[in-house]
């Protein structure tokens, strides 16, 4: 039995990336009747969390889409490529390949369609693909099948008896592929402990749908080397730095002094030292800080370029500094099984005040006057619709105006080890340059991983066009690629992929219908800022006199319709 | 409420009465119209009206059970929120839950179809803290209609019980309140059996909250939050 939708809805959104969910929540917490599709059979577009084979069969999947070629590797991967290619091979009837086979037929005959004067159906197409150049690699070694196939029964036996085995066993494709309790990111981010996502989460009360662990530590990596250290972020941590000098320890303090004057005044900023519109790096140096420190401020707590004025960088620090020292040493939290709970999070508060979801379904048309949308359909049911919300890869290509695209350079890495000796770290690294990179690590104590496995991630704004030849150097600085070499102290590499994400600014990316909103791709951020100004801007536009996610109650506050408690209010 | 959320399933013993109080997340799930929230309604609200209008904001209705004089159980069930009906859940809904009931319509053959499926999309959204499934009890409900020929010798749902993995079934009516209370009971004590050889769960020390409340204090490493 196909259960069928309701004949008509307030806003149809298209897509459950993290914007589109932000909207859609947004209106149905204040009451607008709300039908949220995916053409996925996931919740969360690109701001997804997948398990391993997940992340496997999408990569793969990207593969085959691009022409399923691949770009020579060099020796040592011989191996492995050999293995990816045989998957690769019988992976011809893999369900999922048929998620993205929409049919463009409009399941409604036309002549069902109605039809008032002046209006059209059109087909409605799913729109570009907003990724390329994926190579996903696995370094691990495979036994020889027959002794896997009698291995098989006991080695899964023996996984849930004692888990201290799986250290001292190898790690197989296989072994990973079992075990379920994976959420790697696609696009991974960290939250500022007093960010705009916190905040946003606080204030909605969407936060009791999630958990954080707050990443225990920044790296720096040495510069000229491949050395990773701590960066102090606590008056007890420069006390014990190893690194620095006493000199160094002591103008740093006084240096986080003054920034956690500007949280209190912030009028200091303005007019700063006479330095505001300067490169900060010429602020630094006039106060005496070493090279090490200059590189420690820029690099890892304001995270700006030399060149930044100061003024900038001074806000940047501003935001570490006030978000320090709330939860952990960092400011900053990691979700608990990965960031694709947040967009999920929203949508959950969306179907308890009445949004209906359905994955694994787009619309097929839309019927129009004009420029306005009046209907959309749905196989065979014609709905209608205020406004139709879209994220821009469910968008008709033809409807777009031509843009310049920013590529983002990503990869995933999983290994068996952090990138500096921890058990269980979340770490925020970056590396300077041109083009900054942010790695962030997190583990299995992030319930992203089975017990023992690192996820790391990289990204940068393409400067070569090429996620792996952006980000290869950087993973050679971090891991360990060859199997036989184990002594250089990095982790062991498992597995890889690279892929380029492109993005663009979507607020004004058609003009053919005015109740058609594109949300954009996610950009090259580390915390949400970006996409919650956007989800609050097409919310206010489509709203411009409610009150953006005011809070929602808790089970407490609310009554049930026909009982008698009286301490609650009725919403209905 | 922060304060039942951070104990979720979780034990919070008084050392002086020896009581222990437990909090069980239950998802009730099942195909259109086989009744969950009537069953829901009947279970905690002790009504029954053939139909409501959704009630809007709510994630679950609390049951608080007094299950032995040493042992008090509040238990949340989770609906379906209004309309993830078209079987598309988030993770949010299915994430800490260590119990389910799966509801069919025992006057249909319908609904049953689904139960396997349901069983099975619950088996890979969610376990028990040691990865062994979350015990399910079968409801077939509206036994106050005449059954459907299928359902008439019950050895049939006691097999698919045993072989589909779940704990127990009933033939229950929301209607008629007939086998409600004995259906929660079945799953609970499954749930506490469970919990209590587990023994307490203890991620949620490991798990900061962040409703507005600081943890300055809990600086240890590996603490986590709630915001
Ligand atoms: C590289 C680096 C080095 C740093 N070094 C230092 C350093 O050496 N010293 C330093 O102080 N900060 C340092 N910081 C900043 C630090 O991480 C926090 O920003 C800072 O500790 C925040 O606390 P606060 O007391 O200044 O401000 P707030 O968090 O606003 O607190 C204000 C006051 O209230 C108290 N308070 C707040 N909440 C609680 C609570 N729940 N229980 C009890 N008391 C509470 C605080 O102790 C404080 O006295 C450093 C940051 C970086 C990046
Ligand atoms: N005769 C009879 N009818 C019942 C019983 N339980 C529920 N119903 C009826 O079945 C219909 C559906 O019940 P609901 O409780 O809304 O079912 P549901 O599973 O919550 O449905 P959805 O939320 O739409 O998926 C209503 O008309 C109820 O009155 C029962 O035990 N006996
Ligand atoms: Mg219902």
């Amino acid at each position: 039995m196909e259960p069928g939708f309701e004949d008509e809805y307030d806003l149809v959104v298209i897509g459950t990336g993290l914007t589109e969910s932000i909207v859609a929540t947004a209106c149905s917490r204040i009451g607008k009747k709300v039908l949220h599709l995916d053409p996925n059979d996931y919740y969360g577009d690109l701001w997804t969390s997948f398990t391993f084979p997940q992340l496997d069969d999408w990569a793969r999947r990207h593969v085959q889409l691009a022409g399923g070629k691949n770009l020579p590797d060099n020796g040592s991967q011989h191996q492995q490529q050999q293995q990816f290619q045989s998957q690769h091979n019988h992976d011809q009837n893999n369900p999922s390949e048929k998620v993205n086979n929409q049919t463009s037929n409009i399941g409604i005959s036309l002549s069902k369609v109605n039809l008032t004067a002046g209006e059209m159906v059109y087909p409605w197409e799913s729109g570009i693909n907003l990724i390329s150049n994926v190579e996903p690699v696995s370094y691990m070694i495979n036994e020889a099948p027959e002794k896997q196939d009698l291995d098989k029964a006991t080695e899964e036996e023996e996984e849930d008896v004692e888990e201290a085995d799986d250290e001292t066993e190898p790690w197989t494709f296989e072994k990973l592929s079992t075990e379920r309790n994976w959420g790697i990111d696609l696009v991974p981010r960290l939250l500022y402990s007093r960010g705009a996502m916190v905040n946003l989460l606080v204030s909605s009360n969407i936060c009791r749908y999630l958990s954080f662990r707050s990443i225990e530590r920044i790296l720096s990596c040495l510069p000229g080397t491949d050395e990773l250290m701590d960066v102090p972020c606590t008056r007890q941590d420069i006390f014990n730095d190893s690194y620095t000098s006493l000199i160094e320890k002591r103008v740093l303090m006084r240096f986080i002094q003054l920034c956690l004057e500007l949280e209190r005044r912030p009028d200091l900023i303005e007019g700063f030292e006479g330095f505001e519109e300067q490169p900060f790096i010429e602020y630094l140096r006039s106060k005496g800080f070493t090279p090490l420190l200059q590189h420690l401020v820029l690099n890892s707590i304001a995270m700006v370029d030399p060149t930044t004025p100061t003024q900038e960088a001074m806000e940047q620090l501003k935001r570490f500094v006030s978000s320090s020292g709330r939860f952990g040493n960092t400011p900053f939290l990691f979700p608990f099984y990965g960031c694709g709970e947040i967009p999920q999070a929203f949508c959950r508060l969306c179907a308890v005040f009445g949004g209906t979801y359905c994955l694994k379904r787009t619309i097929d048309g839309v019927v129009a006057k004009d420029d306005v949308i009046n209907s959309i359909i749905v196989g065979s049911q014609q709905i209608k619709c205020q406004n139709l919300v879209c994220s821009l890869s469910n968008v008709p290509k033809s409807l777009l105006v031509p843009r310049q695209v920013t590529n983002i350079s990503r990869a995933i890495f999983i290994s068996s080890g952090s990138v500096k000796d921890s058990q269980c770290a979340g770490s925020l690294l970056r590396f300077p340059g041109p083009f900054p990179i942010l790695v962030v690590e997190s583990s299995w104590a992030s319930l992203i991983a089975p017990k023992g496995i690192f996820v790391i991630y990289a990204w940068c704004d393409s400067f070569t066009g090429n996620a792996k030849e952006d980000l290869l150097p950087i993973a050679r600085k971090l891991f360990n690629f060859e199997s036989g070499d184990e002594m250089n102290g990095k982790p062991k590499l498992l597995w890889s992929c690279f892929y380029n994400q492109a993005t663009v600014d979507c607020s004004s990316i058609t003009d053919k219908y005015q109740n058609l909103y594109v949300t954009s791709p996610p950009v090259n951020e580390l915390d949400y800022d970006v996409a919650i100004e956007e989800a609050k801007s097409i919310f206010d536009t489509l709203l411009p006199d409610e009150e953006f996610l005011p809070r929602a109650p808790d089970h407490d506050e609310i009554v049930i319709e026909g009982t008698q408690t009286n301490q609650e209010i009725d919403l209905d | 409420m922060a304060n039942q959320r951070n104990n979720l399933n979780s034990v919070s013993q008084n050392c002086e009465s020896e009581s222990k109080e437990y909090l069980f997340k239950i998802l009730v799930i099942g195909d259109l119209a086989t009744g969950k929230t009537s069953f829901i309604r009947r279970y905690v609200h002790h009504l029954f009206n053939s139909h409501y209008r959704a009630t809007i904001g709510v994630d679950f209705a609390l049951k608080v059970v007094q299950w032995d004089p040493s042992t008090l159980i509040r238990l949340q069930l989770w609906d379906i929120a209004g309309q993830e009906r078209f079987g598309s859940m988030t993770r949010v809904y299915y994430k800490d839950a260590v119990g389910a009931l799966i509801c069919f319509d025992a006057s249909k053959s319908q609904s049953f179809e689904a139960v396997k499926k349901w069983k099975e999309d619950l088996d890979t959204k969610v376990t028990m803290p040691d990865g062994s499934p979350i015990p399910a009890v079968l409801v077939a409900n509206k036994c106050d209609l005449p059954k459907h020929e299928n359902f008439s010798d019950p050895s049939f749902l006691d097999d698919f019980c045993q072989n589909n993995g779940f704990v127990g079934w009933y033939f229950t009516s929301a209607k008629d309140n007939i086998n409600i209370e004995e259906t929660a009971s079945l799953l609970i004590s499954e749930v506490l059996g469970k919990v209590r050889c587990s023994g307490k769960q203890d991620m949620d020390n490991d798990c900061l909250s962040i409703d507005g409340v600081s943890y300055i204090d809990n600086k240890k490493a590996h603490c986590a939050c709630r915001i």
